[in-house]
């Protein structure tokens, strides 16, 4: 049939000897296997012989990407439609849990659509969920995450871009939420100081491409890592006894402050940054080992680089 | 002076081992934690097989050692290099299996067994490299599965789930 397999006919003795391995493995290795695969690859198995039929179904991740959709002729912003369809394809033949759920799209689906994703999975005792959405070509408001998700206690990863969050009043917070990243998100109220103080094993934080126009406070007692990046203005950190590993590239010249502060100790840390008035972004990482003892004042644009270690 | 334990294979090979390298394995140190390590080890493992299992965690434990006697002067660096003979090394790790794999599937139960997370972890990334992008055909072919599908079955199928058989 096909050509390029002839390299390998001189092995078919071999192959008739063996047996098939694969198929009978146990469900939660080969859900394993599938999970590391994009969605198309993980669908097509359907067709392997009668026992891989329904596999797939039983999935517990699964990953979405533009790469799902036909190569043919680039992107078209018809091709949405493909994608959305075989989301829903997806999501309608599923049954069981699904542990994880990715999504990571040039297209912008429409608002209602993902809401329907998200208030499905809720339901499906989602652990990581990660939404990597578009800026919207069609419109200039931002995707607010739905109601529902703030049910979703087994939650330990969510990742979003582009997307927001308002969690609501009563919301009682995420109690096995680990990693917390959130990829162009501005920051105009305490939201997100509200989400951070009530996840109480929070370990990562990220704040990339990060707009902040109000006083940031992150209290997190199991945060070891936390990563800022954008525009930082006034961020403060305070009953972080863990934290170990601060990164921080601030892109534009306004004068954030940041203050260190330990729960136990009188504040070890002030760390006042000055204006960048230079082009080239000032990229700064902090490495604050447990007992470091350290006062440091620097303007952040004559330092392109500053790690600083007891 | 390490403390060594006696492993046994299916096969009644026995296999002496460093503490800090089989602890890798949560069932293995669950049976010393228990007491029930007393003597050899039985496993339900072959020796081929385990002797892949221990090259892996000799390897893994080599790297821990290493990094936790690094100060943190200079070790990027080095880092980067010992990054570099880990990939190679694995590299040759995943050809050997790629090329035989009873003996991958064989290492595939046996690190369920045993319970090596980063081992299982490793190996089901590496079948899912060799699963991605293939056609139906080419896994079937690679991996020995018997299409009992009708080709009107099969077509039917195909058919339903259009989108995933798209080139």
């Amino acid at each position: 049939m096909s050509k390029r397999r002839r390299v390998g006919d001189h092995l078919d003795d071999q192959y008739l000897r063996s047996v098939d391995r694969i198929s009978n493995l146990p469900w939660h290795i080969l859900d394993d296997i599938l999970g590391r695969l994009p969605i198309k690859d993980a669908v097509r198995t359907t067709i392997l012989s009668k026992q891989w039929r329904n596999k797939w179904f039983d999935l517990s991740k699964l990953h979405f990407d533009d790469s799902s959709l036909s190569r043919r002729g680039g992107c078209k912003l018809a091709d949405v439609n493909l994608l959305v369809n075989l989301v829903y394809h997806v999501l309608l033949c599923h049954r069981g849990p699904i542990h994880t759920f990715s999504l990571s799209t040039f297209y912008q689906p429409r608002f209602s659509d993902l809401d329907y994703w998200i208030s499905f999975i809720s339901r499906k005792n989602i652990k990581e969920l990660a939404f990597g959405l578009s800026i919207g070509f069609n419109t200039i408001d931002e995707y607010v995450i739905p109601p529902s998700l703030f049910s979703c206690q087994q939650l330990t990863h969510l990742h979003l871009k582009n997307a927001t969050l308002f969690p609501p009043y009563t919301f009682p917070g995420f109690r096995n939420l680990v990693s917390l990243r959130l990829n162009n998100y501005t920051n105009y109220h305490d939201e997100l100081t509200n989400l951070i103080r009530k996840c109480p094993v929070l370990e990562r934080v990220e704040l990339d491409n990060f707009q902040n126009y109000f006083c940031l406070k992150i209290e997190a007692l199991k945060l070891k890592y936390l990563l800022l990046n954008g525009i930082l203005g006034v961020i403060v950190l305070k009953n972080c006894p863990v934290l170990a590993d601060v990164s921080m590239i601030m892109v534009s010249g306004f004068f954030p402050m940041c203050s260190f502060q330990r729960r136990r100790d009188p504040p070890p840390f002030l760390l006042l940054l000055g204006s960048s008035s230079q082009s080239e972004e000032p990229y700064i990482t902090w490495i604050l080992p447990e007992d470091s003892q350290v006062t440091t004042w620097a303007p952040a644009s004559s330092l392109p680089c500053v790690k600083v270690q007891s | 002076m390490a403390i060594m334990y006696a492993l046994k294979s299916s096969d009644n090979e026995i296999f002496e081992v460093e503490q800090k390298v089989i602890e890798q394995s949560e069932t293995i140190k669950k049976m010393i934690e228990d007491g029930a390590a007393t003597g050899e080890i039985p496993l339900q493992v072959s020796s081929k097989t385990l002797a892949k299992v221990l090259e892996w965690c000799k390897q893994r434990q080599h790297k821990t050692v290493e990094n936790e006697n690094d100060d943190n002067k200079g070790k990027r660096k080095k880092e980067r290099d010992e990054d570099d003979d880990i990939k190679e090394w694995e590299n040759k790790f995943s050809d050997e299996l790629k090329a035989d794999k009873d003996v991958l599937f064989d290492l595939l139960l046996a690190s369920n067994y045993l319970d090596l997370p980063a081992l299982l972890s490793f190996l089901c990334q590496l079948v899912a490299d060799m699963v991605a992008g293939k056609m139906p055909e080419e896994i079937r072919r690679m991996f020995n599965i018997e299409n009992d599908f009708t080709p009107e079955e099969e077509k039917a199928i195909t058919a339903e789930h259009g989108w995933a058989f798209q080139p």
